[in-house]
Parts: C-alpha cells; sequence; structure tokens
C-alpha cells in the first residue's frame, strides 16, 4: 500500500509552549511528521508524552496559554499556523476533523442526532435543510448506525458509547475532511466495539483519507496503522513503518514498551516476569540533561546525559526510511542484531 | 479438582433498583478460588464482574446465594459478626484513593486496618508499616508522605500495601492496572506475582484486558450479561475457547504478535443488550454467530465439556469442541 502523492499533512518543526509559574516550559519539542492520503500514522507513548496536546494544535486548538509554534502545520500545502481564528474554524470540520476518546466531549446531549449533524454541515456548505438531512442520513449509514431514520431522531443518551462514537465519527466526516484526526476513539469502548470502530476507520480511509491515530495501545497500531511515531517526554524517539517498528524496534524506549506489554504465554510455559522499564516519565519541569529517556535506560553512557541525541535517519542502510534518536542506534545497526530485551531490565 | 476451595460462591444474585426498573447486575454466578491461585475474571463493562466482586466482600448486599470462606460462610452474617473474617479477604481498587482522606500520610493508611482490627501496639504497628512499605517497593520515608506525593504506579503500590497490612488469604483486585501506562503496568503486574509467591496470598483478579488475565492468571472465568458463560484453567481457555463469545472476545483483542489482518476475524456486530432487559434463553444469542431456536427458548447451564475443569453454558459446546 503505497501513496507516493504529495502529503496531505505536513508539520515541520511543531513546539507547543506553555507558561507555568512564570516559566516557559515545553510540552512537545521540535516534532516533524508526514500523512500520506489514505495512510494511518499512530501517534504511540505513555500519558505526558505530549501527543494529546499534538493532536489539538493540528487543529488549532491549543488551550491558552499554550501556543503552537514553529515553521509549518501544512494541510493540503496551506500553512494553519499563524491562521486567525476565522480562517481556522473554517478549516476545522471542514478539512480536518478529531475525533475524542469520549464522545459526549462532542456530542450536545440536548440536540438529537440529527440535528447535530444537519447542524454541521450547515456551518461549513450552505445547502439547504432538506439536503444536510439527506447527507445527514447517508453519513448514518456509512458509519454503519442500523435503522438511521430512527436515529436520526434520537438524542445521545439513547444510544450506546460505541453508537456515540460512530455519530462522532460521521460529524468529522460531514464536510470530507482531508485528514481525519483521531485522539484514543476506542480507550473507552469495549473490546468488541472497539475492533468494530477501528474496521471502520479502516474503512473510510480507504477512500484517500489521511489518518492520525493517537493512542497508548501498541496493540491497536499494529492492526490498524502504516506508521507509527513513538514519542517521549515530548519528542518524538522513533519513527518507522509499523511492520518494521514491531519486528525489530530500536530505540530503547520503544522496545521497553513492546517488551512490558503482556503476551500470550507458550504452551505450557511458566508465568515469566514482564520487563519492566523503571522509574518514570519525567516532569516538564524537571527534563534531565541530554537525552530525556537516559536516566530510565539500560544502556544509557556519559554521552546520552551529555547532550541530545539527534534524529538519525536509517536511510542508507538495509533498513527502511524511519529515524531514531539515540546515540547507541549504530550499534544495533550491524545485520541480525540481537539485543535481547531482557538486557534493558 | 484437589482441595478445599479458599473461596466458594454458590448461585449469587445481585439486584439494583433504578428508576429505569430491576438489573439483575449478577444473576446466579458460581466460582471457587483456591488458596494462592490466582482466577481472573474477565467481560466487558457491564457484565457484573465488579459488582461481583464488591458482593463477595459484602460491599454491596447480594439479594441470594452463599459465599464461604475459609469454611465460614460470610452470606447473610451480620456487620459485627463479619469483622473476624474480613481480615482474610481485602480488596485493591483501580483508583486506591478514591475514598480516602487525602490529608492521611501514608503511614496513617497503611497504619489504619491494624488500628481497625486492634492488632499490635504502636510501636509493632510502625514496624509493619515498614514491612509493607519495603514489599511493596517502595521507600521507607513513603510513610510520612501524602498520596497525592506519588505517581500513579507508586500510589497503587500504597493500595496493594494498604490491602495486605492484615495478611488477608485473598485479595480481590478491581482493574488494579487499568489506568496505569504499560511500563508501570508491568511493575505492579511482577510485583503481584512475586507477593503472591512470598506470601501465598490469593487472587481474584478481575479485568477487562485479556492479555494482562492471561498473563496473571491460573484460572479465568468469562462473564456476559451477569452470567459466567466459561470457566476453564488459562491454558485450556487460551488453547480451546467453547463459548462463541469467548472466541469473540479473544478475537477482538488486538495483538502485536497477530495483526488483525491475519487471523480470521469473529467479528461481533451489534451491541450487548441492556441488562434491564435481557433477552431470554442465551443471554449472548442476539450476538451469537450460531444461534439457533433453542437458544432463543432455553438458558444454558454451566457444565463441563472436554475435561472437568472446563465448563462452558453453551448448547452447542459439543458441537463446537468436535468441530
Amino acid at each position: 500500500m503505497t501513496h507516493a502523492s504529495q502529503p496531505v499533512l505536513e508539520v515541520e518543526d511543531l513546539s507547543i509552549r506553555f507558561l507555568e509559574r512564570g516559566r516557559s516550559l515545553l510540552a512537545v519539542r521540535n516534532l516533524s511528521f508526514q500523512v500520506a492520503r489514505g495512510e494511518t500514522l499512530a501517534i504511540v507513548g505513555e500519558s505526558g508524552c505530549g501527543k494529546s496536546i499534538t493532536a489539538l494544535a493540528l487543529l488549532g486548538l491549543v488551550p491558552p496559554p499554550g501556543r503552537a509554534e514553529g515553521r509549518a502545520i501544512r494541510l493540503e500545502g496551506r500553512n494553519l499556523l499563524g491562521l486567525g481564528p476565522e480562517a481556522l474554524r473554517d478549516v476545522r470540520g471542514r478539512r480536518i476533523a478529531m475525533v475524542f476518546q469520549e464522545p459526549m466531549t462532542t456530542l450536545n446531549p440536548v440536540l438529537t442526532i440529527g440535528e447535530q449533524i444537519v447542524e454541521t454541515i450547515r456551518d461549513h456548505e450552505p445547502v439547504g435543510r432538506r439536503e444536510a438531512r439527506d447527507r445527514a442520513l447517508a453519513l448514518l449509514e456509512r458509519v454503519h448506525i442500523p435503522d438511521p431514520v430512527r436515529r436520526f431522531g434520537e438524542h445521545p443518551h439513547r444510544l450506546s458509547g460505541g453508537m456515540r462514537q460512530r455519530v462522532v465519527i460521521a460529524m468529522a466526516l460531514a464536510c470530507n475532511p482531508a485528514v481525519l484526526v483521531a485522539d484514543e476513539p476506542t480507550t473507552a469502548l469495549d473490546v468488541t466495539i472497539q475492533a468494530q470502530i477501528l474496521d471502520l476507520i479502516d474503512e473510510l480511509k480507504q477512500g484517500g483519507m489521511g489518518v492520525v491515530l493517537i493512542t497508548h495501545d501498541l496493540g491497536v497500531v499494529a492492526g490498524h496503522a502504516e506508521r507509527v511515531l513513538v514519542m517521549y517526554a515530548g519528542r518524538k524517539v522513533e519513527e518507522r513503518a509499523a511492520a518494521a517498528l514491531f519486528a525489530d524496534p530500536l530505540h530503547p524506549y520503544t522496545r521497553g514498551l513492546i517488551a512490558a506489554r503482556p503476551r500470550r504465554r507458550v504452551e505450557g510455559g511458566e508465568r515469566s516476569r514482564l520487563t519492566e522499564i523503571p522509574g518514570t516519565v519525567p516532569s516538564l519541569a524537571a527534563m534531565p540533561p541530554g537525552c530525556a529517556f537516559a536516566p530510565r535506560c539500560a544502556l544509557a553512557t556519559t554521552d546520552c546525559t551529555a547532550a541530545e541525541p539527534p534524529l538519525t535517519s536509517l536511510g542508507g542502510t538495509s533498513l527502511e526510511d524511519g529515524r531514531v534518536a539515540c546515540l547507541r542506534v549504530g550499534e544495533f545497526l550491524v545485520p541480525n542484531h540481537s539485543l535481547p530485551h531482557a538486557r534493558l531490565a | 479438582m484437589s482441595g478445599e476451595p479458599l473461596l466458594a460462591v454458590e448461585d449469587l444474585v445481585v439486584r439494583y433498583d433504578t428508576p429505569h426498573g430491576v438489573v439483575h447486575a449478577v444473576d446466579g454466578v458460581s466460582l471457587t478460588v483456591r488458596p494462592g491461585e490466582t482466577f481472573g475474571l474477565v467481560g466487558e463493562s457491564g457484565c457484573g464482574k465488579s459488582t461481583l466482586g464488591r458482593a463477595i466482600l459484602r460491599l454491596i448486599e447480594p439479594a441470594a446465594g452463599r459465599i464461604r470462606l475459609d469454611g465460614e460462610e460470610l452470606s447473610g452474617k451480620s456487620r459485627a459478626a463479619l469483622r473476624p473474617i474480613r481480615r482474610k479477604i481485602q480488596m485493591v481498587f483501580q483508583d486506591p484513593f478514591g475514598s480516602l482522606d487525602p490529608r492521611w500520610t501514608v503511614g496513617q493508611l497503611l497504619a489504619e486496618p491494624l488500628h481497625v482490627h486492634g492488632i499490635g501496639r504502636r510501636a509493632e504497628r510502625r514496624d509493619r508499616v515498614a514491612d509493607l512499605l519495603s514489599r511493596v517497593g517502595l521507600p521507607a520515608d513513603a510513610g510520612s508522605r501524602h498520596p497525592h506525593e506519588f505517581s500513579g504506579g507508586q500510589r497503587q503500590r500504597i493500595g496493594i500495601a494498604r490491602a495486605l497490612a492484615l495478611s488477608p488469604q485473598l485479595v480481590v483486585c478491581d482493574e488494579p492496572v487499568s489506568a496505569l501506562d504499560v511500563s508501570v503496568q508491568a511493575q505492579i503486574l511482577n510485583l503481584l506475582a512475586d507477593l503472591q509467591r512470598d506470601l501465598g496470598v490469593a487472587f481474584l483478579f478481575i479485568s477487562h484486558d485479556l492479555s494482562v488475565v492471561e498473563h496473571i492468571a491460573d484460572r479465568v472465568g468469562v462473564m456476559y450479561l451477569g452470567r459466567i458463560v466459561e470457566t476453564a484453567p488459562r491454558e485450556a481457555l487460551w488453547r480451546r475457547p467453547l463459548h462463541p463469545y469467548t472466541q469473540a472476545l479473544f478475537d477482538a483483542v488486538p495483538d502485536l504478535d497477530r495483526p488483525v489482518a491475519r487471523r480470521a476475524r469473529v467479528a461481533l456486530t451489534g451491541d450487548p443488550p441492556s441488562a434491564f432487559a435481557p433477552p431470554a434463553g442465551c443471554r449472548f444469542h442476539t450476538r451469537c454467530p450460531l444461534a439457533v431456536e433453542r437458544c432463543r427458548r432455553e438458558a444454558p447451564s454451566l457444565r463441563a465439556v472436554g475435561g472437568a475443569d472446563h465448563q462452558v453454558a453453551c448448547h452447542l459446546a459439543d458441537a463446537v469442541l468436535s468441530n
């Protein structure tokens, strides 16, 4: 599945700054990435890594006093950084739309499902009530809501969590956006419902929409993303094709994340210890010097704490076009290297 | 089936009266937990697993059924008569401090159960607190600090230490790692395994996360709409899930080792039915790909299929097994 076309979304050197007690803190630092049409880029990391605030920045929704700065957030060639609130509002919902973890943050409890979708359409396009209604019904069908005519007239509280999330996705799709940003869209849902929603997002991107999927769940990523960007403490530490990342994770943090997950036991096998990542994520106000992961990394040397490791391209090696920010990555790149996960413990 | 079970629950029923009607949150559940083992209870939201856990501790009053712990009847006892038995069974919550006074120090929180049960003098209690802190991997000075000064993972360590204060034989763990990041979740799961090995404590481990349960449990029960639909030793269950719901649940779990595209999906369509009006017959029949007429009329009971330890509540289990 290659989409060699122009990327639909390009983020260049994005930083997100907050002021706290007179101090300036960077929640996200110098982040760059691209999303192609029909592609899902997953942004993964643990709480506080900056993935959700990055999602908000893509829609110009960083809450003040936070500020997104940097070179560009280019959507279909147009730079959104620096656009005024009016212009942003127009782009939002029409060309880029967002789905949140909790559907009720998007849905209005006092309006019917149908009224909300119709309103979303008419906010952005000069269409009559009747046409908007027809389109809303078509959208409900597109997200596989059973009995759409009946649901159209119902209020959100009548729907299950999974159905509500479908409605939110229908609203996000109302104007055929070029990019869908989904922030933990299935985290609040049961696993059987989660599978349905992820399948739906997969189906929608076949139409050429780019998807940014924010998640903490590596399992979700493995089944539904083409590329993966791993964040730690506000910075990209690794970006790879999904298959390559899971077959051969390179950054010690990525390796730790994958090894920490409980895995299927082998038949007759004893319960093994999970690989822990010792310690906790540093706070923005007390970032360690050099590589932010160094204090938790078993491979860290004095060089790692001296300066922040640059993001190194893996191009030119036998690997695909990935990037990793680790000083010791060169040692992992020898053919058929086998650095056991256990060494990270 | 060797030895006396530590916990035996029989035909437990829990009902909630709500403005919308009566909900049978737990509807005739039986299970046993053996000394020193981990029984994993899995299911999706609203299946009744948390209610069942709380009813076993009588934090919620069951409407019917029996609960026996270490040979003693818990059901039907007055609060006062229950107190000495309470020492043997404790609970760990997803949010360990939701209901605790934030002004207390960690040391006070850990000493309180000892105080309530009149255990030890002041100095002995202080020693016990120090011992608990070290057992759960917290620094000795943690006792003089407040819970809010700790990270999520450390707070769960405090919650576990508090549950262990009275040296219980059984700890009911309700989604103990669900709110934690994966790196910290691994720390807590390892800690629970270490504690079980060192102290011989049994766990009833309630979780929606199948990979966590597969990792930690010795035996597993799968719940759907207030009932256990399948129960088996961990290995047998993962080798050969027999209930169509268990199969669908297993299939829906995103798995690094088995990306979705590569497996035959038994995707469930639709939502679980409302607990206010559960379907007649087998409660899963409205979503079951195999359902036949009998499933709509007659509720299947749990019965041994393919081994005494492997029980399934499905009319078609024999056909599934031989297929």
